[in-house]
């Protein structure tokens, strides 16, 4: 097992609600790995609608 | 006094919270809206202090992963146990450090009346590092994972029902970062890694972790700011590690929770700082429409209701005090646009007739 830090950029659609966000970032986390930990750490709003988040987090990559 | 209102408290660690970001100074707040809820779930960040701790019968305290599947309707939490507490040492600890530690252990046991035992030093040193993210937030890493495992694993078998990890932490004394931090400016930079060593072990095992670092004693410095003094009372920051965790709830898979534990749906307010919005256990109460707080309690991230267009999502306080008022307000089942001026009068809406 190893650990590697990711960040990652996302658009926030506008047509989604907040109840959305959580399981959008987790599908696009678990491209990379299992997140064993992760915030959004910088939001704006997105020029067509919706927020540009910023996500950050430590990834657990299984090896072996 | 009404029931209780559970209510969950987020200070997220390693973000250089004005409140919390150092020694357990978000602990008043803590201890206040543990009143004004009579039941708060919140995490090791708000409640270590170091050598300093406040134990409260209405306070859960559960680690940073299992509060994130606790708060996703994962976890349940089952209160009322006192835990027997395995101690985890880093191999990299120095004999005399150890030893610290060790006294600090058997201190809490004849003192505290604290069950404690037994005691696993990992096969090879964990390794920690630390690093800063783009966005100034602390993170971290472990060269070791799996010694910190094996290690969990055998506490775990041999009868610990928690586990308090000392992991060796990189000294930097003399550097910018931590003198900004014992002068009550910049970002814890241990937060980091020390959430991913909880994570880990709670993630692996299920069970309350919490850790503590080991780290070289620091010389006097007259100009330390209050906030920061609770870790450099004593020779290590154990104590509240094993206070908190000798009462931690038991982590229950949702799906065989029992009457009287508490599960995520039975969640009434999250408090939280107002630029720290996106973290994992926030967007789970956002999906399941638990009333946010959000505090006024600057920090690096400006995560906020604005930039996530959430204005309309969260109930706002300028401090830990009112959001206390707030708690309290809701518990007792008065509205909170009666607290508030102007009262904007009822108006009657027109019904769409087919």
């Amino acid at each position: 097992m190893k650990l590697e830090s990711l960040q990652l950029q996302l658009v926030l659609p506008a047509h989604e609600t907040a109840r959305d966000w959580r399981g959008r970032i987790l599908e696009h986390l678990r491209l990379h790995g299992e997140p064993l930990r992760w915030a959004i750490t910088s939001a704006d709003a997105a020029p067509e609608g919706g927020s540009e988040v910023l996500i950050e987090a430590v990834m657990l990559q299984h090896t072996g | 006094m009404a029931a209780v209102f559970p209510t969950l408290m987020i200070v997220p660690t390693g973000i250089g919270c004005e409140i919390g970001g150092y020694a357990g100074d978000a602990l008043p707040a803590a201890r206040l809206l543990a009143a004004a809820s009579g039941c708060l779930v919140t995490h090791p960040n708000v409640m270590n202090g170091a050598a300093l701790y406040w134990s409260d019968e209405r306070i859960f305290y559960v680690e940073g992963w299992g509060l994130d599947r606790f708060a996703a309707g994962e976890l349940a939490l089952r209160g009322g146990r006192r835990q027997r507490i395995g101690l985890l040492l880093d191999a990299a600890i120095e004999p005399c450090l150890r030893d610290r530690h060790l006294q600090v252990a058997d201190a809490c046991r004849a003192t505290l009346g604290l069950e404690i035992g037994p005691v696993v030093t990992t096969d090879v040193a964990l390794g920690v590092t630390l690093r800063q993210g783009e966005s100034g937030v602390s993170w971290g890493s472990l060269e070791h994972p799996d010694a910190l495992l094996r290690a969990g694993e055998t506490l775990r078998d041999a009868g610990a029902s928690a586990i308090a990890v000392v992991a060796r932490f990189p000294d930097d004394c003399g550097s910018e970062a931590l003198e900004a931090y014992r002068h009550g400016s910049g970002v814890d930079g241990l937060a980091g890694a020390e959430a991913v060593i909880s994570h880990l072990l709670v993630r692996h095992l299920q069970i309350p972790c919490a850790h503590a670092p080991a780290l070289a004693p620091l010389p006097l410095d007259p100009q330390l700011d209050p906030r920061a003094a609770a870790e450099e009372l004593a020779h290590t920051f154990l104590p509240c590690v094993l206070v908190g965790l000798s009462r931690a709830p038991d982590l229950i898979q949702s799906a065989t929770a029992q009457p009287g534990d508490l599960l995520a749906s039975g969640l009434r307010a999250l408090v939280v700082p107002e630029g720290a919005l996106g973290g994992e256990a926030v967007l789970a109460c956002l999906e399941r429409n638990v009333p946010v707080i959000a505090v006024s309690n600057p920090s690096v991230l400006q995560v906020s209701s604005q930039s996530l267009g959430l204005e309309d999502r969260v109930i706002a306080a300028a401090s830990y005090a009112e959001a206390a008022g707030l708690v309290l307000a809701m518990r007792e089942g008065v509205a909170l646009p009666s607290l508030q001026r102007p009262l904007v009068p009822l108006k009657p809406c027109s019904i769409a007739r087919d």
